[in-house]
């Protein structure tokens, strides 16, 4: 019996100093890998010893898969000593909660295809690093997509697409209703929507979703100037048409008629009218193959406005070299890549030169060309998750709650006080 | 006499190391895998941390506590939680056993129902709600009945005062199955001798189910209220599941819990240290309830 | 007396039929959606328009093969050290008088308080330490017990009488002996229970794949069949597909081991 308690003594006393040193190795590793110099396995260091180095792109959507497959090859001869491996995140929302943990545990990739709509946080903590515009030749992209990726005077990231935000038209509905000329301001997208709402289909899908309040934002001459200007009349007058348009019966969100966003609602012929943008067309000819529709710049308000939706590669904190990783991310971008993204993807490109022949090649979208031009960054504070869910929440309190009087300067006002 | 002593004590003994050595494995897992990043997680409550701006982290003492009792939205998300909690609770501990009840008579295609009422518990929470919220769209058949008894007819989830109730019949539904199977198994054990003696005393079944099953079933009965409530007090799935694009907790924070407020904080608004503190407040708060509840039923041995 | 219980029989049928297709509507919904074109999504549509295309997308164009090999994998180690490791857990508590039982299961049940997004993050740095991000030992390693099955485990064993193990100790066995000889297989139902109810929970698991593994080889069927909708696309149709493909593994499983619940194991142990 004597013999069985000592055994057992034995077996656990031998259990924690095992415990024990496991910690202690693995806590003189984290140093090493937090100054991200050394990288974990031996085969990795073997690697290392021939000069070759494995630098990883992160990315969501298997839309993109052939993109950032053809982006990374030859990138051996571009910039020697590198090799490339694709990193594949299941969903964007795995991609927005979980990078910021493979970050801290030192496993996130070197480089990241990222939207400029959810990077503000990115930068505010680092994550992202900025970079050495010298290293990099950005003449052929257009100037408005590489002004998306700056913030506070430095570049964060090098765009692959330069997206314009889009207004999109049942031409089914519009005919029937008797419409004739297409809406010019939002004015007449109001009047529209009161001939063309019957029932519970609606004249226009507002998503309550920051992407599509900014179009509107923009398009009153407003615009959320990364936290500074939230509180303006411009963007008060701007949710107060969204609020008064749904307060009439006029508009639906996408979720009050249980669906995901507004690309479903306009195919199910639930609204006549929408923001969006070119994903668009891929969506409505898969969804919808039979509707007649058009793709018109967001009509204006007291200007006109729309954001400049951009994905880019951007080098996260994570990158074993800064720079070598800076000249990958401007290689990643060539024309090759984005001719992929564009075919694919239905991305249209940040080059100027794609660009032209993106919007020449596709009629469906070539009145979208000119809104590049006055498109601008989304501009959301630096502290962009809560800035949107606050305003979002601001936002359903005034639509969904039933005679409420909240109004758009209300809200405006609300939100900017949390960004003092 | 000194003999029989000894070998009591050493009986003891024995039984004393088997015990341990049973829970060993457990123990080892426990500790590497629960203790060491849950006493991390407590430790950074006291910070203002983030996992990502390393740099910037520093001592708060109490302060996110505080920031957390002070909060208006922790406030909501622990009304909603406890609503849904005493709503659920009752609500799927009742249902599931009345269903195991009926599931373990002797029927004709026992094992098709059983399978079929396990179902709901198995299929991804995306069909569940996505399912759930055409039936309580506005204008779908259910609401139109609904309407008739005397309810809005608006979407429920995009309404400030359905959007809870929503939620709440969406995990009811979930977690019935759960609970069946627990039941179910937990009626294998009540012995059939009693049934049959009680039966000679000319009991009906309903007698049947108080007196003996409900008191045969007192540990399980236990188990299924305790784990329902901790269970309950931490719902986020169907939250996530609800909100789709959404920040959680919409409308407007109507469906938010709090465990979804504990996750903006720390995986939206990256301040773990925050998340840390509601989470420990979380924890009190269940632990609290848990040990009222065990005092309530009383020992169970 | 004879009439009126076939009336109430038949009663029985009617209501446990009616609950019935109520619990199958979201499943029927999926079954339906899988296999329509994406444009027919939420209409009602006759049979002519439909297709297995869904399917054959699934397994031709995204790895499902590979998926459903790796979950299987991850559930059935994480089942086995469950059945194993809880059962024996859960009977030391019920049955084993030793210092600090009570305290264990206080912690036990304290276990299950802490919401487990509060220890991914700091267990996925841990997980990365030791480079088990992306392996089968990170998914599967720390969930080879869990407390709610201790707790159950723990319950269903109280309620086994004493003298069946009075009756072991009586015939020479050891403490330990009489739980693997005697108690565990008479306890048929609650393993089948944790069988059924680990393996459902471990096969649907979402949170910790996602953030354990980043290599999609290495991805388990939930995972894998999120990225069926792209980043401005939703395929509802594939997506029920892959709710269909999830579901039926499992509700096998639940087939074959409810069969576990059957009246008179434990009195049969008691007659001995």
């Amino acid at each position: 019996m004597k013999n069985y308690l000592k055994k057992l003594c034995l077996f656990v006393a031998a259990f924690f100093v095992f415990v024990t040193l496991f910690a202690g190795c693995s806590g003189t590793k984290t140093q090493t890998d937090s100054s991200g110099e050394v990288k974990k396995s031996d085969t990795q260091e073997q690697k290392e010893q021939v000069k070759e180095v494995v630098y990883k792109l992160g990315y969501f959507s298997n839309q993109y898969d052939s993109t950032y497959q053809k982006a990374i090859e030859g990138i051996e001869k571009a910039v020697p000593g590198v090799k490339m491996e694709l990193v594949f995140y299941p969903t964007d929302k795995d991609y927005w909660d979980n990078l910021p943990a493979h970050i801290a545990a030192g496993t996130a990739p070197d480089l990241a295809a990222m939207t400029n709509e959810k990077h503000m946080d990115f930068i505010s903590n680092g994550l992202i690093l900025p970079i050495d515009e010298s290293l990099v030749d950005l003449s052929a992209l257009y100037p408005k997509a590489v002004d998306a990726w700056k913030y506070e005077g430095k570049l964060y990231g090098i765009p692959l697409t330069a997206q314009p935000e889009a207004f999109i038209i049942n031409m089914d509905m519009w005919k029937e209703a008797g419409l004739t000329d297409l809406p010019e301001t939002l004015e007449d997208v109001r009047e529209a929507a009161r001939v063309l709402t019957k029932g519970d289909v609606k004249g226009l899908c507002i998503n309550n979703h920051e992407f599509h309040l900014t179009q509107y934002a923009l398009a009153f001459g407003g615009g959320w100037g990364y936290g500074e200007t939230i509180d303006t009349p411009e963007n008060a007058r701007a949710l107060q048409f969204l609020i008064d348009m749904y307060r009439e019966g006029l508009a639906v969100t996408p979720k009050e008629v249980g669906l995901g966003w507004d690309g479903e609602v306009f195919a199910k012929g639930l609204c006549a009218m929408t923001t969006g943008g070119t994903w668009y067309v891929a969506t409505l000819a898969e969804m919808a193959p039979d509707m007649n529709y058009k793709m018109i710049p967001l009509p204006k308000g007291d200007t006109y406005g729309s954001t400049l939706h951009s994905i880019a590669i951007v080098v996260l904190k994570t990158a074993k070299d800064p720079e070598i990783a800076s000249k990958i991310a401007a290689y990643l971008v060539r024309d090759e890549a984005q001719e992929v993204a564009m075919k694919d993807a239905g991305a249209p490109p940040s080059s100027v030169v794609m660009s032209e022949s993106y919007f020449e090649n596709n009629p469906t979208v070539k009145d979208l060309k000119p809104v590049l031009d006055y498109a601008q960054p989304f501009a959301y504070p630096k502290e962009g998750q809560k800035f949107t869910e606050a305003l979002i929440k601001e936002f359903d309190e005034a639509i969904y709650t039933k005679d409420s009087t909240k109004s758009g300067a209300d809200i405006v006002k609300n939100v900017q006080a949390l960004f003092k | 006499m000194g003999q029989t002593v000894k070998t009591l004590a050493r009986s003891r003994r024995s039984e004393e190391i088997t015990a341990y050595l049973f829970l060993l494995p457990v123990t080892v897992l426990w500790f590497v895998w629960f203790l060491i990043p849950t006493a991390y997680s407590m430790f950074i409550s006291l910070y203002k941390y983030s996992f990502v701006a390393v740099s910037q982290n520093h001592f708060v003492g109490l302060d996110n506590y505080i920031r957390a009792l002070t909060d208006p939205a922790f406030y909501k998300a622990l009304r909603n939680t406890l609503f849904l909690t005493f709503v659920a609770v009752p609500a799927q501990s009742l249902i599931a056993f009345v269903l195991a009840m009926a599931l373990n008579l002797k029927i004709k295609f026992r094992d098709i129902f059983r399978t079929i009422y396990y179902v709901p518990y198995v299929v991804s929470t995306i069909a569940v709600t996505t399912v759930f919220m055409y039936l309580f769209v506005k204008g779908s058949p259910l609401n139109k009945f609904l309407s008739l008894l005397g309810f809005d007819n608006v979407t429920w989830y995009v309404d400030f005062k359905l959007a809870l109730p929503f939620i709440t019949i969406v995990y009811v539904w979930q977690q019935i199955g759960f609970y069946i199977v627990i039941f179910l198994s937990g009626l294998q054990t009540v012995p059939n001798e009693l049934y049959e003696s009680s039966e000679v005393d000319g009991a009906n079944p309903f007698q049947k189910t108080i007196y003996i099953t409900v008191p045969m079933l007192k540990p399980v009965i236990f188990m299924v209220l305790a784990y329902g409530m901790i269970h309950a007090l931490q719902i986020f799935d169907q939250v996530a599941a609800v909100a789709q694009n959404q920040p959680l907790g919409s409308p407007a924070g109507a469906t938010s819990t709090l465990v979804s407020f504990f996750y903006v904080q720390s995986f939206k608004n990256w301040e773990m240290g925050y998340g840390s503190a509601i989470a420990v407040i979380i924890f009190l708060i269940i632990f609290i309830f848990t040990m009222i509840q065990k005092k309530l039923m009383g020992s169970e041995e | 007396m004879k009439k009126r219980l076939r009336v109430s029989r038949v009663l029985l049928y009617v209501v446990l039929t009616a609950i019935s297709i109520m619990f199958l509507l979201p499943f029927f919904y999926a079954l339906y959606t899988s296999f329509l074109p994406l444009q027919y999504v939420d209409r009602i549509v006759s049979f002519d328009k439909f297709t297995i295309n869904n399917y054959i997308t699934l397994f031709t164009k995204f790895n499902v093969g590979r998926w459903y090999w790796n979950t299987f994998i991850m559930t059935l180690i994480t089942v086995a050290g469950n059945v194993i490791l809880d059962t024996m857990a859960g009977y030391a508590l019920a049955k084993f008088r030793f210092r600090g039982r009570n305290i264990i299961f206080i912690i036990v049940l304290a276990s299950m308080m802490v919401p487990f997004q509060l220890i991914i993050t700091p267990m996925y740095i841990m997980i990365a330490k030791i480079n088990w991000h992306n392996t089968i030992a990170g998914l599967t390693i720390p969930f080879l017990y869990s407390p709610i099955y201790i707790f159950m485990s723990r319950q269903f064993f109280i309620t086994i009488p004493r003298e069946i193990e009075e009756a072991a100790t009586i015939d020479g066995l050891s403490k330990a002996k009489t739980f693997f000889k005697i108690i565990l297989p008479i306890s048929g139902s609650v393993i089948a229970s944790i069988i059924i109810l680990n393996f459902t929970t471990t096969w649907n698991a979402y949170l910790v794949p996602s953030t354990f593994v980043t290599d999609r080889d290495k991805f388990v069927l939930v995972v894998g069949l999120r990225t069926v909708n792209d980043m401005h696309f939703a395929r509802p149709n594939l997506v029920m597909a892959g709710v269909v493909l999830t579901t039926l593994p499992v509700l096998l499983l639940f087939l074959r081991f409810q069969k576990h619940f059957v009246q008179g194991i434990a009195t049969t142990g008691l007659k001995v």
